[in-house]
């Protein structure tokens, strides 16, 4: 008589596994994607990002062989990671840097044991290598349907002189202004001007449950409440730069951000927080990546509470 | 009316019940062999008391309680004891069993009359059901005696009945609350007869409407002393979990490490409701049950009232054979539920469900990713991932800190994990650990 099987319960499984939730990120990321191939042009944007997914996914195969790891290449997290990567670079850039930032992001995830045990996002800590190391070249910023290049508007928010430089650059027309940059009709990196597309993608991250909405709104509501205390425009500034996109699909990485839902509110604060401090008192105009990384470095220490189970009860009350 | 339930946690499994659920539970004849393990309940094994060679009727006593937390053992057809050794058993890889061989005649013990019961002490029935061999038919195959009699210091004013089935595939106690709903009602009215409840509260998941209609339209038509409402349930795994339960349909919360008698509760599945009308109107012990026999490789999944001691392949003959090839066989639902090595093993007191399955999970552990997904579904609010690190670094005694003895095994954590950790078996180390180490001390 056949013998079957013998596991321990339970004897099924969730369909959801780790390939399908990057796949799911990597997918709700198209959107933004391609209104930046089209807003940039696809010669300027569509080879950094091949490029890049397939030199993050080189990179974790070779890095995995050469550290004698189990081969995970294929799980969606190393092509993820490029994508990511890809599109928080200016568009136009040249090709080999993408290569250089993947390279390294994938290495410090590995160093430290990879997926999982990674303490920063490597995606962002790719960047923030490339800025730090070639920071002519990622600050570069194209003008959109021309290959003239030009500055962003939060560059020019933060070089020249606050929001009157801003508005003349639109001719003081407020809502103009606002409507160019919801729609991406600006300078930027090639993934997070086209707001359109980063909110069609935060849909799906949460109608998939993918991700859950505590840190988006709370990293988006604190910009903006802050923004305002600071005299900022709030609406400019949580349209500017990339704190959607950090927002979204940068802060709500599972590996480097908290678990419990109150802990990821106080997380997005957190970033939100430190991203208008960046703005407004550091020498940067973008504040996203280094808010998030910094925040990274928090995640564990949140992480240390200890959730109370049902049926707790306090030493002594009974 | 609003469907309740509990919280945190929980989540909805796809249920696969559309396979059995509208199919009238059919009666199936037993077969040539019968095997009766004499482990079928927590506690001490049953003692035989039958000899090679002995002739045996239904319903006669083939091994006795052995103390308190015991029951008695019955045969389930007329026949002729052919050996008593070790054979396979479903939860303990081998176990000494009794194995009958039937005589087709069906003639029942003569000592089974109907008995003339008007009143009963606590005590009494308490006996009755014990002798009758009554143990939990959920599949924890709990002596039930001992779970109605609540220690004297304690006060139980609700009688709560598990009729949630929220394991998926399982239909049976759906079938039966449709089916016998007079017998689980008189099973009611017997116990509490004997123990005085306010209320007796039956739950039941939302996707069996019928099933609580049925219950609530019989008692408003037979007037019963004691309240008996049937109350709808959100479709939620694992509703039917004791203090999951107890929680959805009272408010109450078990606190950590009691029992459900701390929250003036007593807990019955609604088949163990439906043996004890028939043990104490009928004087019939247990020697069947209504089970489910199902999954994608059965031919024809159906509800079947079964002989104890039937072995599985004579279900699976009944049930016309496999349409695949099964890769996997597991006894009650496939949450809790334990897998079977072949089909030479007896169907058990608290054999809810027989269900082959033609895919194995997926056993390809990677590492954890820190989704929090183990933590969100968790019904007992642990959090299983820390639990798995430190087991995996052997820090047993820590787990402690994050509860890992609250946990109820429910496998929600294992079904969602999206690296494919086997969570709960970590937690189960962790556990038996940590009662080790408990005990070294
Ligand atoms: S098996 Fe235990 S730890 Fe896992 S979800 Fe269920 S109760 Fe929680
Ligand atoms: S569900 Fe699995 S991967 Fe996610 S946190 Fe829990 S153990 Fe880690």
């Amino acid at each position: 008589m056949s013998r079957y099987v013998i596991t321990a319960s339970p004897h099924i499984r969730n369909k959801v596994n780790t390939v399908f939730l990057m796949n799911t990120v990597s997918i709700s990321l198209l959107p933004a994607a391609m209104g930046g191939i089209f807003i940039f042009g696809w010669k300027n944007t569509l080879p950094v990002i091949l490029v890049s997914i397939v030199s993050a996914i080189l990179s974790e195969g070779l890095l995995q062989k050469m550290l004698k790891m189990p081969l995970t290449w294929f799980d969606g997290s190393a092509a993820l990671t490029g994508f990511l990567l890809a599109l928080t670079c200016p568009p136009g850039i040249p090709i080999w840097l993408p290569v250089v930032g993947t390279i390294f992001a994938i290495f410090s995830k590995q160093v430290f044991g990879g997926l999982g045990q990674n303490p920063f996002n490597p995606a962002l800590i790719g960047r923030a290598f490339m800025v730090l190391s070639f920071p002519v070249y990622m600050t570069s910023w194209m003008k959109p349907f021309s290959m003239v290049t030009s500055s962003t508007p939060l560059a020019l928010y933060a070089e020249n002189g606050g929001m009157k430089s801003v508005l003349a650059f639109f001719q003081g027309n407020v809502p103009a202004m606002y409507k160019s940059m919801f729609l991406g009709i600006r300078g930027g990196s090639i993934g997070e001007v086209f707001i359109p597309g980063l909110l069609l993608g935060l849909v799906v991250l949460l109608l998939t449950k993918t991700i859950k909405w505590q840190i988006p709104v709370s990293y988006l509501g604190t910009v903006f409440l802050l923004s305002w205390l600071f005299g900022m425009d709030p609406v400019f500034s949580i349209l500017s730069g990339g704190v959607m996109f950090g927002a979204f699909f940068m802060a709500t990485d599972y590996v480097t951000s908290p678990m419990l839902p109150k802990n990821q509110l106080i997380y997005g604060f957190g970033c939100g927080l430190l991203n208008v401090l960046i703005r407004v008192f550091a020498n940067m105009p973008e504040g996203t990546t280094f808010a998030i990384l910094l925040m990274n470095v928090v995640t564990p220490i949140l992480d240390r509470k200890i959730k109370k189970p049902v049926g707790y009860i306090v030493d002594g009350a009974k | 009316m609003k469907s309740k339930t509990f919280s945190p946690g929980g989540m909805h499994i796809p249920d696969h019940k559309d396979l059995t659920k509208n199919l009238p539970i059919e009666d199936m004849k037993p077969g040539k062999d019968l095997l009766f393990p004499l482990t079928q309940h927590i506690g001490v094994p049953s003692e035989a008391i039958v000899k090679k060679n002995d002739i045996v009727k239904i319903g006669q006593v083939i091994a006795k309680a052995k103390g308190n937390f015991s029951t008695n053992i019955h045969s389930s057809v007329s026949g002729v004891v052919k050996d008593i050794k070790e054979y396979p058993h479903s939860i303990e890889g081998l176990s000494m069993a009794i194995h009958i061989e039937n005589d087709f005649k069906d003639e029942w013990c003569e000592e089974i009359k109907q008995p003339n019961i008007t009143t009963l002490t606590q005590k009494e029935l308490a006996k009755i059901i014990q002798d009758s061999g009554i143990v939990g038919m959920g599949g924890a195959q709990f002596p039930t005696h001992i779970k109605l009699q609540p220690p004297s210091n304690v006060k139980v004013d609700t009688l709560v009945i598990n009729g949630a089935e929220c394991e998926p595939y399982l239909t049976c106690d759906h079938r039966i609350m449709l089916e016998k709903t007079d017998e689980i009602i008189d099973g009611i009215n017997i116990v509490s007869s004997v123990i005085p409840f306010d209320r007796v509260l039956i739950g039941v998941e939302n996707n069996k409407m019928d099933a609580v209609e049925a219950i609530n339209q019989y008692v408003q038509k037979h007037k019963t002393t004691v309240n008996i409402q049937a109350i709808p349930l959100e479709k939620k795994y694992p509703q039917g979990a004791e203090k999951n339960l107890i929680q959805a349909l009272t408010g109450r919360i078990v606190p950590i490490g009691k029992l459900p008698f701390e929250v003036g509760c007593i807990v019955q599945n609604v088949a163990t409701l439906k043996a004890i009308s028939h043990a104490v109107r009928m004087g019939t012990p247990m020697i069947d049950r209504v089970l489910t026999a199902t999954g994608d490789c059965l031919k024809e999944p159906k509800n079947i009232r079964v002989r104890l001691g039937t072995l599985l392949s004579d279900v699976v003959g009944y049930c016309g054979g496999f349409v695949k090839e099964p890769k996997e066989l597991v006894f009650g639902g496939p949450m809790m539920g334990i897998n079977q090595r072949s089909q030479d093993v007896p169907v058990l007191k608290g054999t809810s469900g027989i269900i082959f399955l033609s895919e194995l999970e997926d056993l390809n552990e990677g590492s954890c990713i820190r989704c929090g997904r183990c933590i969100e579904n968790c019904p007992m609010g642990l959090m299983p991932y820390r639990i798995v690190e430190l087991t995996k670094n052997k820090k047993y005694q820590e787990t402690e800190r994050y509860f890992s003895t609250s946990c109820i095994e429910c496998g929600l954590c294992t079904y969602n994990c999206p690296s494919r950790i086997p969570v709960l078996n970590y937690i189960r180390t962790s556990k038996s650990e940590v009662i080790r180490l408990r005990r070294k001390s």
